[in-house]
Formats: structure tokens, sequence, C-alpha cells
């Protein structure tokens, strides 16, 4: 665990970082493997309850029941960075619980599964982590 | 009727401290003599060392290719310009990168100084780097490793390390170039005398199946002296293995 975040400075490392990245290999960064099973041209806007929050490497994961036109829950799968990148931007292991109400953004999967990968969440309390997830 | 048996276990307790000695005394002697007390002569690196760079301002314009790894790299830059999965290098996600770029993931590293020998911890996958600096030579044929087979010295406050005994399914300095077994790193980490808590990487890449001429690179890391490594288990979470297809599968659901 880190005792001290000093999240101005590691924030703007970051997303130095992440430029860099998205210079490199297209689609969401993720260092563990190509994004190129997203479509980072498309943002998804999820409005659900969370089923799954997993702390873990190498990715941590969320599962959120998302109702489809007819109303009847789907389970996306969406893939975040991991537990070390996610506490330098302010998450914790206890920031998403089972049965909260709250708004993601993705980038889906290409081949049209209900998944994506990680871009913003807004919780319960109203505050977001990473993108604002707005409605379009 | 003790002193037979006493005399017994005299022998053997002989015989086992004298095989102890004969094999305490094929040990490398440096490694296992140089005091500690000669650590206080090193700079201070402690803390972890937080990225901070980019690969695409590393310095080093694009790598000196020769025709056969230009073709390979410039097929894996059209694979992922057109969106499509270029494979990663690797036959797995959880299968770590190896030199050198276990030394650009975008997690932290720390740096361990023992006698006779520098330890490097990368965060992602909890890799470690093991550099002797206890005079040895590089061996001679070693099996090829992802991290190679390291050795270093000091010139003054600046770490020079060398690695050969590189697997070839690892990628050099930028995500796509590839390389043969003939790789030769050479790394010089220095503080920036101006900031100490800032670290500079030094590479410089020698293959000559690979390279015209040698290709250097360099890059940052920033002092959190606050930090602690944290565990990283890539099979905790493992949903992207790489299918038949070479392509990044995606697991969803209970797992």
């Amino acid at each position: 665990m880190r005792h001290v975040l000093e999240k101005g400075s590691v924030r703007a490392a970051l997303l130095a970082l992440v430029s860099a990245i998205l210079l490199l290999t297209p689609g969401p960064a993720l260092a563990h493997h190509s994004g190129a099973m997203f479509d980072s041209t498309r943002e998804v806007r999820l409005v659900g309850v969370i089923k799954t929050f997993r702390w873990s490497n190498p990715h941590a994961w969320i599962e959120i029941d998302v109702p489809d036109s007819a109303g009847k829950p789907v389970t996306w799968g969406v893939e975040m960075t991991s537990p070390s990148l996610l506490t330098d931007d302010g998450w914790k292991r206890s920031t998403l619980r089972v049965g909260d109400k709250v708004e993601l953004l993705v980038a889906p999967l290409r081949d049209g599964k209900p998944g994506g990968s990680f871009l913003g969440v807004k919780l319960p309390d109203g505050s977001y982590l990473g993108r604002e997830p707005k409605k379009t | 009727m003790a002193a037979p048996i006493l005399r017994a276990l005299m022998i053997a307790l002989g015989s086992a401290t004298a095989c102890a000695l004969a094999d305490a005394q094929q040990v490398k002697p440096a490694t296992a003599t140089a005091p500690y007390t000669k650590l206080n002569a090193l700079p201070d690196w402690g803390g972890v060392w937080a990225p901070a760079f980019s690969p695409a301002a590393s310095g080093g314009g694009d790598p000196p290719l020769t025709p056969e790894y230009k073709t390979r790299y410039d097929a894996f830059r059209a694979a992922s310009a057109a969106g499509r999965d270029a494979g990663n290098g690797r036959p797995s996600n959880c299968q770590p990168p190896g030199m050198p770029r276990i030394m650009l993931q975008p997690y932290n590293i720390e740096f361990l100084f023992t006698p006779g020998r520098v330890t490097i911890i990368q965060e992602a996958y909890m890799q470690v780097r093991r550099v002797f600096t206890d005079g040895r030579p590089l061996p001679e044929d070693p099996d090829p490793a992802f991290n190679g087979h390291s050795i270093g010295h000091w010139e003054g406050d600046t770490l020079v390390v060398e690695t050969a005994g590189i697997r070839e399914d690892t990628q050099l300095g930028r995500v796509g170039v590839s390389h043969s077994d003939q790789l030769r790193v050479v790394e010089r980490y220095r503080l920036d005398p101006a900031n100490p808590d800032k670290l500079s990487l030094e590479f410089t890449f020698t293959d000559p199946k690979a390279l015209e001429r040698p290709w250097q690179q360099t890059y940052a890391f920033v002092r959190h002296r606050e930090w602690e490594q944290i565990e990283f288990i890539c099979a905790e979470n493992d949903r992207n293995p790489i299918g038949e297809d070479g392509k990044t599968q995606y697991i969803l659901g209970d797992k």
C-alpha cells in the first residue's frame, strides 16, 4: 500500500505515460496486452448495478448489470488497469460495492459482446473517477 | 562403552565439517567476503522509482534495424495501425516482457544493494533481476532467459549493467522491435546531479544481426520514498489468454 499519495504529480506522470502509450498502440492504454479488442473510437455509457468488483491483477474487474432495451439485465464485464495504477488514481478496493448504482463509461469490445475497457465511473455520491460519464 | 560411539560421532562430524569447508572454498569469494560496510560508499537509491518517461520521447530516433528486422517491425506497425491485434509478442498475456522492457513497464522499480550484487525489483509481475557486481564475467553460453544474465560495476556513482543471454522473443525498447540471440544490453543508471530524486537510465543495444549500429535510448524515473511496492500475481484474474489465432481473448462472466 502507498501511505501517501501525491496525486497531482503521479496523475500528470501517468497521463504523460498513457499519452505516450497511445501514440504507440491503438486502443485504451494497457501494459498487459494489446488494446486491439476494444473499439477506442466509441464510448458506451452503462447505467446499472454493480454485481462484482474484483481488486485483482493483472486487471481489476467490474461486472455490472445493465438493463437491455427489453428491461432484462445483461451483465457487462469491464476491464480496468491494476490495483497499483488505480491506487495512484484515487481508487481503493472498497470504492465500489456490490449493489451500488453507478454510471460507467467504457470503450466497448469490437466483437459486440457485453464488455469493454474502463474509462470512467460516476459513483453513488455523485463524484467520479477517471472520465466523467455524460449523457449524450 | 561410550568412547567408541563418541569417537565415531567425532569422525562423522569431522568429515561433515571438512566437506562443508571444501564446499565453502568453491564459492566465489568476492560475494562471500565483501563487507557490508563497503555499501556505505554507494549512492542513496532508496525508495521506489516511478517511471516518468515516454517511449516516444526516449531519444535515439527509430531503431537502425537491418532489412530483415525492419520488415518484421513494419509488419507489426501495419497491424497495429489497422487496429489488428499484433500479439504483443507474447504467447500469453501473463508472460513477463523480459529484458529490456521489464525496465519500461508503467510500474515502479526498486534497487537493493548487497555485497557483490544489485537486485532490481519490478512491481509488475514482481519480477527480480540479479546483477552481480562481484567481478565475475558473464556466463559463457547461458540458457536464454527472459531477463538474460547480468553483471555490473560502479563507475563513480553510475551503475553500469551488461546483459546477454536474452530470449529472442522479448522486444527492444519499443513495442514491436525484435532482436536476435546476439543482443547485448548495456544500462547506465545515475542520479541527476541537479535532482537526486530523478534517476536516468541510458540503454545501449548492440545486436549484429538486428541492428546496423548500436541504438541508444534514455529514460527517467522519479523517486517516491514513501511508497512500497504492492503484490502483483498475474494469474489472479487473467482473463486475457491469447488464442490460436494470436489474438488476445477476453473472457466474460464468472471467474
